[in-house]
């Protein structure tokens, strides 16, 4: 099978060109080095089907970060990702048409080095709106390679790119030698330069704007020195704000609708043994976390926003200087943001950080940030705290967000001075890419997708783990079950913080996904009180009391513990996968294990007697 | 502040909105080459559009686009 490789600088259009080309939905961001891994499709041509790696995005053959890196291997060799393949039949260099001259030098380089090449002009609506749109054929005569456009938004100027493509690939040359430079010289990347402002004014088919955009640069506001910073913290605030209080009223309609569909599945079943595991372990623990969708849904949404607006590149430029205080870059930030929806493409996109100091630390930090899968768990615990007060909530919520953001920027400024590796001289450099509207089609579908692929994940695990809580929870009787006994086995560990062994329980299916602590909540007290509970375990829960005491259990100072807890408490074995495959070594990532979950203990210790000292419950 | 020498004087120096004109660059060796890579290459024009709050990264219009870099890195680049 014929391979073709799509090559050039970030955010040039890419992975926005390779999903037109092979259908697919990856997301694209309007950030460089939004792309951080290879993707391999497929494109139907009339000669067969022909094999597309899209790569991160490269400012030269030579890297200097781990995206980079992993980019430039790919295009020297593809066989680690598609067996059997070498060097790509064609790689297409893509070109952003608004500003041509840096992607130029790449293209040169990509000669010289011996690839065969198509050039694709990208974003011929932003180049004729700023006034520099390049005639193709002219282009194609200075640079003596073939030359397409294309509009990766749209999608026009694809049959023609597809015929092209055709084309060459039906001359069927094989691939020449290709050498990959080992260093580039300065004055080299000079050459490139004069050469690449000769090949653009000789290229050149526009003179002044065509008249379309803003008129507003929201660069006059978010790059203000005076400004910007407020105006990024109330973007900031809102986000985490809107989570929780925007999502209030969705959330009444999905309770209702979660209800009645438990209701009716519960009297489809014949009475017994079946019908008692769906209604006192499969629904509750379903519902208890469906309930929450319409957050996870909003966050996914309004991180969409901002992905595609442009927005993230200049939190990158306005959070520098905070983050370099405590040992991070701002190329920390986009990581540390998408932390909140899942650690582990965080701790991938955090390959773009240039030094290995700055890369480890923000990776040992993510998952301090609230994820998606603790939405759940917070959005349950805060219901518990301020019941029927969606604002307080609300605040409550982005005083958590807050909270995880500060955990973070500690560990990280103690870490920095601890760490014996030397801090990096790569600096800061920022690429901002100009502002767009984001297209609303695309933001719903990959909302959709997101959300949808959060339920599919967290699916899975709820399921099982409702089954066998609730089995664990009704054998060999209600009174003294298996869980029971465990949980009494766990509970010396959590007295202190005044939990019992229906919360031990719950923490320890925490490790399986963290949004099952909720299912299993929800499972234990389904069980305990009967068929009254499902569909009302907030009011269960409130009215939940010690065996012994017959002191309620979730008061402020346990339900702030289990809170701090959460915050904390590193439960997620798929991140330590990742983070371990990322480091090259399992030293940090087990440190960053043990490290939270003994932090979380002793933190939680000490919120809830702190609490009580001060005469809260 | 002293008064600044001709060949003393670098991007950090720049007033919002004038355009000066790169001269060459001072500094680490694999630095240099990454700022060049963005376009700061000798005899280009660069205008600096912003200075980020708290002392934090300047933003410069070149090449058609725009480029953050933290103060010490536009410091190498001399005009």
């Amino acid at each position: 099978m014929a391979l073709i490789a799509l090559a050039g600088q970030a955010n040039g259009g890419k992975t926005s060109l390779f999903n037109q080309l092979t259908g697919s939905r990856y997301k694209t961001v309007n950030y460089p080095g939004a792309t951080v891994d290879c993707a391999v499709g497929s494109l139907k041509l009339p000669l067969g089907e022909v094999a597309v790696l899209d790569t991160p995005g490269i400012l030269s053959l030579v890297p200097r970060s781990e995206d980079e890196r992993a980019a430039v291997q790919a295009l020297g060799n593809a066989s680690r990702l598609l067996p059997g393949q070498d060097i790509p039949d064609l790689v297409v260099a893509v070109v952003d048409m608004s500003q041509p001259e840096r992607a130029l030098g790449l293209v040169r380089q990509l000669k010289t080095a011996g690839f065969r090449l198509l050039v694709v002009l990208t974003m011929p609506d932003l180049a004729a709106r700023k006034g520099c749109a390049l005639d193709p054929r002219r282009l194609s005569d200075a640079l003596d390679l073939p030359v397409a456009v294309i509009n990766g938004r749209t999608g026009s100027g694809l049959p023609e790119l597809k015929d092209e493509l055709s084309r060459l690939l039906e001359e069927c040359l094989a691939p020449g030698p290709v050498t990959l430079p080992q260093s580039i010289g300065e004055d080299e990347i000079r050459a490139n330069y004069e050469w690449a402002e000769k090949v653009v004014t000789h290229a050149l088919s526009q003179v002044g704007r065509d008249g379309t955009g803003w008129g507003f640069d929201p660069d006059r506001l978010l790059l203000d020195p005076r400004f910007g910073f407020v105006a990024f913290l109330l973007v900031m605030t809102g986000l985490f704000w809107a989570i929780f209080a925007a999502a209030a009223p969705l959330q009444a309609g999905v309770e209702v609708l979660l209800a009645w569909f438990g209701k009716g599945l519960s009297g489809l079943m014949p009475t017994g043994f079946l019908a008692e595991l769906v209604s006192q372990g499969v629904v509750p623990g379903f519902q208890a976390v469906l309930t929450f969708v319409p957050q996870i849904a909003i966050l996914f949404l309004l991180l969409g926003i901002l992905e595609d607006s442009g927005f993230l590149a200049r939190g990158t430029v306005i959070v520098d200087r905070p983050l370099a205080l405590i040992g991070l870059n701002g190329r920390s930030f986009v990581p540390l943001l998408s932390g909140f929806a899942c650690a582990i493409p965080a701790i991938l996109a955090a390959r773009t950080i240039p030094g290995r100091k700055e890369r480890l630390l923000t990776q040992f930090v993510i998952p301090l940030m609230s994820c998606s899968a603790r939405l759940p768990v917070f959005g349950l615990l805060l219901g518990l705290m301020f019941p029927g007060e969606a604002w307080k909530a609300g605040i409550g919520m982005t005083c958590i967000y807050l909270a995880s953001l500060f955990l973070g920027g500690a560990v990280s400024a103690l870490l920095a001075r601890a760490v014996p590796i030397p801090a990096s001289k790569a600096g800061f450099q920022m690429e901002l890419p100009a502002w767009r509207l984001p297209l609303w089609k695309t933001i719903a579908s990959s909302t959709l997708d997101r959300t949808w692929s959060y339920v599919r994940r967290a699916g899975g695990s709820i399921f099982l783990i409702s089954v066998v809580f609730w089995l664990l929870n009704r054998f060999p009787s209600p009174e003294h079950s298996l869980a029971l006994s465990a949980g009494r086995m766990l509970e010396p560990m959590f007295v202190p913080m005044g939990w019992d062994w229906r919360i031990a329980v719950g923490l320890i299916a925490a490790f399986a996904a963290r949004e099952v602590f909720v299912s299993a909540l929800a499972v234990v007290f389904a069980v305990q009180g009967g068929d009254a509970a499902v569909g009302k375990l907030l009011q269960v829960m409130q009215s939940a009391t010690h065996a012994e005491t017959n002191h309620p259990l979730f008061t402020v100072s346990s339900v702030a513990a289990l809170m701090v807890w959460f915050l904390i408490a590193m439960q997620c074995l798929a991140t330590t996968a990742v983070f371990r495959k990322e480091s090259g070594s399992w030293t940090y990532p087990l440190l960053q294990m043990a490290g939270y979950l003994v932090l979380g203990w002793v933190a939680a210790f000490v919120t809830a007697q702190g609490l009580q000292l001060v005469g809260i419950p | 502040m002293d008064t600044l020498q001709e060949h003393d004087r670098n991007l950090t120096h720049a007033r919002k909105g004038e355009e000066v004109r790169v001269s060459s660059l001072k500094g680490h060796p694999d630095l240099c080459a990454r700022l060049q890579e963005y376009g700061f290459t000798p005899g280009c024009a660069v205008r600096l559009y912003s200075k980020a709050p708290l002392g934090g990264p300047m933003s410069f219009d070149l090449r058609g686009g725009r480029v953050a870099l933290r103060q010490s890195d536009a410091a190498c680049v001399l005009i």
